[in-house]
């Protein structure tokens, strides 16, 4: 996409994010911390899909592993704040993905995304069936953190810009990390693994520190899912969890950086408007399909060749 | 640093060096030095072995037989990773590039691996000056332009791209396999005389896999024939155009 359109449509992200509390309903601005938790993910899952080429079904399993860290804590340490819940969540969520990553990421292409799959499945039977401990298929209730003593409330504004502040942290160090030294070379395993080999390093140590960043930061979206919903449900470690992530960074389009957050934000409000159908499935299921024979490149990716063209148009 | 032959020193040395693939002999009891500083041209028809022999000396093929020691130190046993670190570094005969990249980044890459950067995650890439400017200086040397992604570059470029990445490795042993195959004859020329130089000026040790006797024998000092997996002679390019043996092989004549 071209440089200037890209700003221009960043600043007008940034004012509608920054002024919606002002002017939007209380469940539109639901809509949009949900949105802007789920783009946490998706930016997160596509370090792993657009930058070291790994698609991973599993992803849900960091989601789960942030939500349950969050409530289990509060359930049998009485800890209620953000402060210990988030690094504490984010330190079991990177925990967890160098485990899993250990298994994983010796594997490519199919191999790499069933096993994430079947990783995922294995926690949410887990999570399912060791009722006395996780409440089982129940699930366990969650009451929003507190931040240094300030108590957050659901239906106030306060949340929305905590989650906003975290989202925007989270974007910046993502776009770091995608920048850095680092991020470059995840990329060179993504197109040539064979010579990243022949420079002397370790392809599958790339794969690892990329999959378990991407599961630090998918913890950190589990533990504001469940603050907002205020439930910690073994769904969330499972398919549909991890497919959705999935959908949402090829719906914005996994080759521009912003494009999974754009992904989230149409997902969530695509969900929502959706759901009073009967049939919702069926109409999300058309939409998505849709919009991805339409849009191959994604949302951004669809708006970068259509911005092209009017600049060209106007140039000539 | 390694042994010394007779009045130079010997960076790689193989003996009794063997590979097959099933039942055929690739690689077929191969003694050979390499001594630094020198351009080595292996020459051979299709499958006598060349390519195999290269990716043996790399790490890129484990060896079945025999030994092999660089600089002195018995690396029979070490893998691709470890040959490379050690300064052993191959270009493809096939380009081999990270297509989505650019040619900076494509060598930045390179440079990064060398300094050992590439598990930095601040800042971004852009604030690393000198691995920048390195790697500009080194696409100017190599003539391929800057920005353009890999994918994008014709096959000629290409070609000098893959042998730019392994160039700023600051390899002790640089392997090149058949770095003018695919190009046409009038930029075959061309290849070389860039890539050539820029060897000669940092007098790095160079084997280079080639088909074409004419830059066999203008660009390399020494040249080893290999038929059917075994060497069938060796020695300076004048003496090896001489051989009635080799020619029968190579069918030049």
């Amino acid at each position: 996409m071209p440089k200037r359109i890209n700003f221009f449509l960043i600043i007008i992200g940034l004012l509608i994010l920054a002024t919606g509390p002002a002017y939007f309903p209380g469940f539109t601005i639901y809509l949009f911390t949900y949105g802007m938790i789920m783009a946490v993910a998706a930016l997160a899952l596509n370090i792993l899909l657009g930058y070291t080429g790994l698609m991973s079904f599993g992803h849900g399993m960091f989601i789960g592993s942030g939500g349950y860290t969050v409530a289990l804590m509060m359930k049998y340490a009485g800890i209620h704040s953000f402060e210990i819940l988030i690094p504490v969540s984010i330190l079991i969520s990177a925990g967890l993905a160098v485990l899993v990553g250990c298994f994983c990421t010796r594997q490519i292409e199919i191999y790499f995304s069933m096993l994430t799959l079947a990783f995922g499945e294995l926690l949410f039977a887990l999570c399912s069936k060791f009722y006395s401990f996780t409440g089982g298929t129940d699930g366990i209730r969650v009451k929003m953190p507190t931040l240094f003593g300030y108590i957050f409330s659901r239906q106030a504004t306060d949340f929305y810009y905590f989650v906003l502040a975290l989202f925007l942290l989270c974007t910046a160090a993502i776009w770091v990390i995608c920048h850095s030294p680092f991020g470059k070379t995840i990329q060179a395993v993504r197109d040539n693994e064979l010579r990243v080999g022949y420079l002397g390093l370790l392809v599958m140590k790339y794969r690892l520190i990329a999959f378990t960043i991407s599961g630090a930061f998918t913890g950190l979206a589990g533990v504001l899912a469940v603050s907002l919903t205020g439930h910690a449900v073994p769904e969330l470690f499972q398919v549909f969890t991890s497919i959705s992530i999935v959908f949402m960074v090829i719906l914005g389009g996994h080759t521009s950086f912003l494009g999974p957050v754009v992904g989230a934000m149409v997902f969530v409000f695509l969900q929502a408007w959706l759901k009073p159908l009967l049939f919702w499935q069926f109409f999300f299921g058309l939409s998505i399909i849709v919009l991805v024979i339409f849009l191959p490149g994604g949302v951004l990716g669809g708006v970068g060749i259509w911005a092209r063209r009017v600049l060209t148009r106007r140039s000539s | 640093m390694g042994e010394k032959g007779l009045n130079q020193t010997i960076i790689l040395k193989t003996s009794g060096l063997a590979k097959h693939f099933g039942g055929v002999h690739a690689v077929d009891g191969v003694d050979m030095q390499i001594f630094e500083g020198e351009v080595l041209s292996i020459v051979g028809a299709n499958g006598a072995g060349k390519t195999t022999l290269l990716k043996l000396i790399s790490g890129g093929h484990p060896i079945d037989r025999g030994q092999m020691s660089f600089e002195g130190l018995d690396v029979s046993r070490l893998g691709l990773i470890q040959h490379a670190r050690m300064g052993i570094i191959y270009s493809f005969q096939i380009p081999a590039l990270f297509e989505h990249l650019s040619a900076l980044d494509c060598v930045r890459i390179a440079l990064l691996t060398r300094e050992g950067k590439t598990v930095l995650f601040f800042p971004t890439i852009e604030k690393f000056q000198p691995i920048r400017s390195e790697a500009e200086e080194i696409l100017e040397m190599f003539n391929v332009p800057r920005s353009s992604p890999a994918h994008l570059l014709p096959h000629g470029q290409r070609k000098l791209l893959d042998v730019a990445i392994a160039f700023a490795l600051k390899p002790k042993l640089l392997l090149l396999d058949e770095p003018t195959s695919g190009v046409s004859t009038k930029e075959k020329g061309q290849v070389m005389d860039t890539i050539m130089p820029i060897i000669r000026k940092s007098n790095t040790t160079t084997v280079i896999v080639e088909h074409d006797m004419e830059i066999v024998t203008r660009y390399s000092q020494r040249v080893i024939v290999m038929d059917q997996g075994k060497i069938l002679a060796q020695g300076a390019p004048q003496e090896i155009l001489n051989n009635p043996k080799v020619g029968e092989v190579l069918l030049w004549r």
